[in-house]
């Protein structure tokens, strides 16, 4: 046993955690020192207790740290009105806290911490003074794991996948698996507690998945599920939506043959609001996919109930929908793309009654689509390298719920060049949007598009620098009549130098004239970011300068402008 | 006993969203659609397990780590911050291909998207209360947003704000959005929980006279909806708790704010439901209700009630 009596600490840094952990045992440039050493460091670091080094009876534990503290205090000058600008007035700090803390002993099994808090007086970024962004407890070992605090759950499209503060625990039994989860959807940890006000419903929620393969290339799962809103988790006059509850079952399968696979699941359910009848409901999910020498195929069909309740977050309600996607290298010099679709949705209101004069739809969203999106990609070989043109078409063609139309369509073009130190582009787009439902957006657009870049670095890469220029024109002409023209433009300057820092800095203008006639928006604005690293240490400091000023047309113009330095500092 | 050091940047993916610069240019970038297979949780405990059955040298090797660490956090928040990017500037195409052709409700969401950026000029998101989870394969952002826009139409300024929940896969291509919860903020018609405000929400019952056949009292309706942006009028239904039952007009202000500034009240005997106002026999619960067809949060079309107690 090479590592009895023995213990490692590693303390990797923040951002390169993931990379670190196998460079740390790789890479030569690896700075060695005393646990203790690094523990006092941390104590003095941070104020608080040293970070315990736990042995297991086999003899070796492994510790990690990582953790991070940011501290910003910077300057804002907003004019405008809320309507305008969501910055506020005023000097402000935020303190921002991370840290996570996992321990691996002998046998493999890991324990975790994480936590991540923001501080901050500037109710633009926070709506209260602190917040805990995340917090996070955990166990793992061979076959199980058990998580604690906020946890994410994805189980499956039609069961459960979603975000809760609870627990989540997961145990194999051969190759059987069995997980759950249980615990509450709220708005924050704050709002759990109510240490700030709550402005939505706490739900209760648990889900528990069972999965087994059946074969070398399937597997199939049954998953339950359900949430219920805590009546009295909101004052009186709060929200104006009723309590609801749901519970639902689904079972699924999924097959990987080659390169070939077939995934599918099927659920009912019952939803029902508080002092409303319940309702019934399912929904189906099919999905196939087929990868071949030059490309790949698929094909799925979706169809979730109106009232189908359950804790997927991708079950998109109301919806079904029957599509077809592929692409295709079809040459050397060409790929070509695909996709084509019949979509219903159920969530753009019940037909009106017939009547004289008609009666309007009830949302201007269209209940039924078909469409067509396609693409190219052509490049130009070896005699000119680094060249393609790239096209693409996308169609909608929707009908409201009076049957009245509902389309979009665009096109565009882009001739790209992408070298080792020149890039550029050059595109175009044309789109048309008509709505029965809501003729005043009714209109054609035509845009422009042309970047510039210009790579610089030296021979040892101690330094680089780049530039950058885009430009783009947008006319919009409206079927009511009036038109709005845009002109922006916007020049990025960066900089590197291994030592130095790095500096990031840049420009932008740009004029749109209004619809409706009278004096042009006009905008401009600049933003600068520089950097510096303090050498042997894991702290650097950054200043920045943000501007962003629109004028010229009464009742649009704002101000906004932050000076501010921040102080990062990597345990 | 040693340590290891390894020197590293940390990032701050997320002050372009906290101090409010923005592009206001639409570069078209064009790519095409790959598929995306989700990865379900329990795929990381399957891998992880892998490494365990390999026992004690798991950690001499670079394992496939159960647990996401805190950088990942800010890759989620980095690929947030593009998805914004692309909606805010208009750039369908880029939206396009960070979407997976399964998920559900793809082509909705997308013409969503085409009619909202149609709609509105200089669109501007911006983020807070923000929380970022970060698991190996799944993460969440849950954040408060607010859309400042102004219509194409009326070149008026407007607002709408929301609250969101990002639900991200990891691919081989990185973090990408597989679903939306609660208001959609890409996709006004992919569902937004509509607002129903009222004021005031008593009126004294003297101020209905008798001798009147009606008046108009003031009272501040508003229905915020960005689902239904651009119909020009929605009807609300009022009911009481005396049988009656009418329906008024309210006005769009500005793209899917709708108004309205008087209820028209009678003082009666008897209730008659359809006559155009209410009917107040003595002390009356006046119920205002709304009909949200898409609420959002994958929840069927809901009702918003508010109350005004006539006494």
């Amino acid at each position: 046993m090479g590592h009895r009596n023995k213990t490692t600490l590693a303390i990797l840094l923040l951002g390169t955690a993931g990379s670190a952990y196998a460079q740390a045992g790789n890479s030569g440039n690896v700075n060695l020192a005393d646990n203790s050493e690094v523990l006092q460091a941390w104590q003095s670091a941070s104020g608080g207790e040293m970070p315990e080094l736990a042995q297991d009876p086999e003899g070796g534990t492994r510790i990690e740290w990582h953790g991070g503290i940011t501290l910003d205090k910077y300057e804002t000058n907003a004019t405008g009105g809320n309507t305008l600008t969501p910055l506020r007035q005023g000097n402000f700090y935020k303190a921002q806290v991370q840290g996570d803390v996992r321990g691996t002993n002998q046998e493999g099994e890991v324990s975790y911490a994480q936590f991540s808090a923001t501080n901050t007086d500037d109710r633009a970024a926070l709506s209260h003074a602190t917040q805990i962004n995340s917090l996070q407890f955990g166990r793992m070992g061979k076959g199980y794991q058990v998580a604690l605090g906020d946890v994410a759950a994805s189980f499956s499209a039609l069961g459960a996948s979603l975000g809760l503060r609870g627990i989540l625990a997961q145990k194999q039994f051969g190759q059987t698996t069995l997980a759950g989860t249980a615990g509450v959807i709220a708005e924050s940890w704050e709002s759990l507690v109510r240490s700030v006000p709550r402005t939505k419903l706490v739900r209760d929620v648990a889900a528990a998945k069972l999965e087994t393969p059946v074969s070398a290339s399937t597997r199939v799962f049954g998953t339950v599920q359900g949430y219920s809103d805590e009546k009295g988790s909101l004052a009186t006059g709060i929200s104006a939506l009723a309590p609801a509850a749901a519970s639902s079952a689904t079972v699924g399968f999924a097959m990987q043959q080659e390169r070939f696979s077939l995934q599918g699941e099927a659920g009912g359910s019952h939803w029902s609001e508080e002092g409303q009848l319940g309702h019934n409901d399912n929904a189906v999910v099919l999905d196939a996919s087929w990868g071949f020498d030059k490309g790949f195929l698929s094909a799925g069909h979706h169809k979730i109930g109106k009232y189908y309740g359950s804790l997927g977050g991708g079950a998109g309600v109301g919806v079904k929908e029957t599509y077809l996607n592929g692409n295709w290298n079809a040459a050397s010099w060409i790929t070509l793309g695909a996709d084509a679709r019949h979509s219903q949705n159920d969530m753009a209101g019940t037909p009106p009654p017939v009547t004289i004069p008609p009666t309007p739809p009830s949302t201007p969203n269209a209940a039924k689509t078909d469409s067509l999106a396609t693409n190219a990609s052509i490049n130009f070989g070896p005699s000119l390298p680094g060249w393609n043109l790239l096209l693409n078409q996308m169609l909608s063609k929707g009908w409201n719920a009076d049957n009245s139309t509902n389309r979009n369509s665009s096109y565009g073009a882009n001739l790209v060049y992408a070298g080792q130190e020149w890039n550029s582009g050059l595109g175009y787009t044309r789109s048309r949007l008509t709505n029965n439902a809501a003729a005043a957006s009714n209109s054609q657009t035509t845009g422009w598009t042309f970047n510039l870049g210009k790579l610089l670095t030296d021979a040892s890469a101690t330094w680089t620098a780049s530039a950058n220029f885009l430009a783009a024109h947008q006319e919009q002409k409206l079927d009511a009549g009036g038109s709005t023209r845009s002109t922006n433009w916007n020049l990025g300057l960066t900089g590197q130098r291994s030592g130095w820092g790095s500096l990031t800095a840049s420009y932008q203008a740009g004029v749109t004239s209004q619809t409706v006639g009278g004096p042009d928006l006009r905008q401009k604005g600049y933003l600068v970011d520089a950097t510096h690293p303090f050498q042997g240490t894991n702290a650097s400091i950054k200043l920045y300068l943000r501007s962003n000023h629109t004028y010229g047309a009464p009742g649009l113009g704002y101000n906004e402008k932050t000076a501010g330095l921040q102080l990062v500092y990597q345990l | 006993m040693k340590i290891g050091m390894v020197a590293g940047a940390a990032g701050s993916g997320k002050m372009k969203k906290d101090m409010g610069m923005k592009n206001t240019l639409c570069p078209a970038s064009i790519g095409l659609a790959v598929s995306l297979a989700l990865v379900p949780w329990s795929g990381a405990l399957a891998a992880e397990a892998q490494v365990v059955e390999q026992g004690k040298t798991s950690q001499q090797t670079a394992p496939v780590k159960p647990i996401a660490d805190l950088a990942e956090a800010q890759r989620v928040q980095q690929a947030l911050n593009d998805f914004i990017t692309a909606y805010e500037t208009g750039n369908v195409i880029a939206l396009r291909n960070k979407l997976d052709p399964t998920m559900v409700g793809y082509q909705r969401f997308l013409d969503g998207v085409v009619r909202d950026t149609t709609a509105y000029k200089q669109i501007r998101i911006h983020l807070l209360d923000t929380q970022t989870l970060a698991g190996p394969d799944v993460a969440v952002i849950q954040t408060n947003w607010e859309k400042r826009f102004i219509s194409v139409s009326s070149f008026q300024p407007g607002l709408f704000t929301g609250h969101s929940t990002f639900l991200f896969h990891r691919g081989k291509e990185g973090w990408r959005i597989a679903a939306f919860g609660g208001d959609n903020l890409f996709a006004s018609q992919s569902g937004v929980l509509g607002q129903l405000t009222i004021t005031p929400t008593v009126i004294p019952l003297a101020s209905i006279p008798a001798a009147l056949g009606f008046i108009d009292i003031p009272v501040q309706l508003e229905v915020v909806d960005p689902d239904i942006a651009g119909l020009g009028t929605i009807n609300l239904e009022v009911v009481t708790d005396k049988g009656d039952r009418e329906t008024f007009a309210l006005t769009e202000l500005t793209p899917g704010r709708y108004t309205r500034n008087t209820l028209r009240f009678g003082a009666a005997v008897t209730v008659v439901p359809g006559n155009g106002k209410i009917d107040i026999t003595g002390p009356t619960t006046v119920t205002l209700r709304y009909l949200d067809n898409n609420p959002g949060d994958n929840r069927p079309p809901s009702v918003l009630t508010r109350t005004i107690r006539v006494q």
